[in-house]
């Protein structure tokens, strides 16, 4: 190995910055542990100003944001999706030769052909299925392989089939809330099925949020279907800022229109909230929470709120509320009583 | 974390003949690298894997002219980098490019976990390095970051953050200074030698201050 014959004069900052050096602390080898402990056997006057080099760059630990090994598994997917779309639309160039294109489709029949064979002697009866789940606290995003984006709430999951969108039709099955982003694609729709009710997209964004006894369903953008299981002849269609909910146990509709970027704000813990009245935050507090609301006046009714807004637990929200208004919040029973400070 | 430091030459070798498998290798091994690099500059992660889903389908279409599996670590950073602060730049509506200037946030820090395995006493000294890390300037902390954690070569650095070797090497010793000059001397010393430093980079502190203490609380 080359070494420069100055380290005499270098002090502790040349040592951090010098290549040989950091190569040597932080991944040593044979060769350059030789090297190192020799010159510094020979140099003892320099053992202390390597040794602070060495402590220095043994200190520098940063902080890291890695993925985990299913989120980079997703990214390739779709990476490799993008990157066969690419030379897609590289292919005219080589049609254009002529009877080759021949043998390009025979070769294409023969590999399609054996791949199903061996697909159909190989796969168990039920297809393959793909499944993401929340973390236990805390919100996730993923993306499906049509590059259409879930934000999934705490604990909730979202599940397909591993042959996606083989029959033409884009389908997630959820459990718990999620927020969706979806890609629009023409010929192919795209259903989310929660439970006891469908959603068929348009390419769009929107909120669903399932538990054991409602299923809420928030449009922020686009438009979507809303088909009910026990309700086959009463699907609904869905505008912007449409809030649907589903009561499982009496098997009714509720349809009203409420401020929908309210109903996704826990998908993001930033999200800034711009002229939300109290009012809306009572509905919002009332379809989440199953509380009545009650708010004293009219005037404070109207009044409004922008901002960042953090919804993590009930407390929370009820404590922000009243802090940020300067209201009293009272709880009695399942009401809520919201009145101005004296 | 970083002992690969590079692809296997015959990995790269079989990317550039059309190789998927050879391709999804390198994805495997850099994705987590830029993904980390990207969450220092937002943490806005959707933005971050956009970034890096468009410029590995531009790195594929564009594979065979790159000469050297060398040049592929610079590369993908470079790329990355640059397309990244555009998006930025076009979220937060900034005409500037802010690629070409110091006007971004970069949170680099030092790790909490280190923090807590270091006996008492050396708590405070690492505190104090802590600090010193965002008294750095955006710029400087990108150097420090890839010199110390990705380990690259001043050239790799130079070329990233598009300015002259040497202009590198002084920023990188520069750093090393400021963090060392908190390392060593006494509290009261030390604030009066780095108030010049400090001063001049409280103008983007405070931005990535705002960042770190954001995503300390957010999860993905």
């Amino acid at each position: 190995m080359e070494q420069p014959t100055d380290y005499e004069h270098f002090d502790i900052s040349d040592f951090i910055a010098d290549d040989h050096f950091l190569q040597w602390v932080k991944f040593p080898t044979a060769a350059s542990d030789a090297f190192w402990n020799t010159w510094i056997a020979a140099h003892p006057h320099k053992q202390a100003q390597t040794a602070a080099a060495r402590a220095f760059i043994l200190g520098l630990q940063f902080k890291e944001e890695l993925p985990s090994q299913l989120m980079i598994n997703a990214s390739l997917e779709r990476s490799l999706d993008r990157i066969a779309a690419w030379e897609q639309k590289q292919q005219p160039v080589i049609k254009e030769k002529g009877p080759r294109k021949i043998w390009w489709w025979a070769a294409a029949a023969v590999v399609v052909g054996s791949m199903a064979l061996i697909g159909r002697q190989l796969l168990p009866k039920q297809p393959a299925r793909v499944e993401y789940t929340g973390l236990a606290d805390g919100v996730r995003t993923i993306w499906l392989p049509d590059s259409s984006k879930v934000i999934l709430n705490a604990k909730a999951s979202v599940s397909f089939h591993a042959n996606w969108a083989a029959n033409g039709k884009r389908e997630v099955w959820l459990e718990g809330e999620a927020f969706f982003d979806i890609k629009p694609a023409a010929a192919q729709t795209f259903i989310v099925h929660s439970g006891n009710l469908d959603i068929d997209v348009l390419g769009t964004s929107f909120n669903v949020k399932k538990d054991t006894a409602f299923t809420n369903v928030t449009l922020n953008t686009g438009k979507i279907k809303v088909r009910f299981n026990e309700l086959p002849e009463h699907p609904l269609l869905l505008a912007p800022g449409d809030f649907v909910q589903y009561a499982v146990k009496k098997n009714k509709v509720i349809k009203k229109k409420v401020n929908a970027d309210l109903y996704a704000v826990w998908k993001d813990e930033r999200q800034q909230l711009q002229n939300v009245t109290l009012q809306e935050m009572a509905a919002y507090i009332e379809d989440i929470y199953g509380y009545q609301v009650r708010i004293s006046t009219a005037e404070l009714a109207r009044t409004k709120l922008s901002g960042g807004l953090r919804v993590k637990d009930e407390k929370l929200l009820l404590e922000t509320l009243a802090f940020a208004l300067n209201v009293k919040i009272e709880k009695s029973g399942d009401t809520v009583f919201i009145r101005p400070k004296k | 974390m970083n002992d690969q430091q590079h692809i296997d030459p015959a990995i790269w070798e079989a990317c550039k003949g059309g190789d998927k498998n050879a391709y999804a290798c390198i994805y495997k091994l850099y994705y987590p690298r830029l993904f980390n690099y990207g969450c220092k500059f937002t943490v806005d992660a959707a933005l971050i894997e956009d970034s890096i889903q468009e410029i590995f389908v531009r790195f594929w279409a564009n594979r065979e002219k790159l000469a050297a599996v060398k040049e592929l670590k610079s590369y993908l950073f470079v790329s990355f980098r640059h397309y990244l602060l555009n998006l930025l730049a076009r979220y937060k509506k900034i005409q500037e490019n802010i690629a070409a200037t110091d006007n971004y946030a970069f949170a680099l820090e030092i790790s909490a976990e280190q923090q807590r395995v270091v006996a008492e006493e050396a708590q405070e000294q690492l505190q104090v390095l802590r600090n010193a890390m965002r008294r750095l300037t955006p710029r400087q902390k990108e150097a420090v970051f890839f010199r110390f954690y990705e380990n690259m070569s001043y050239e790799e650095i130079a070329d990233i953050l598009n300015i002259s070797v040497k202009a590198t090497y002084k920023l990188v010793a520069r750093a090393i200074l400021m963090l060392r000059d908190a390392y060593n001397a006494t509290p009261l010393v030390k604030a009066v030698l780095s108030l010049a430093p400090l001063a001049a980079a409280l103008g983007s502190m405070q931005l990535s201050l705002l960042i770190c203490s954001a995503q300390d609380s957010s999860l993905l």
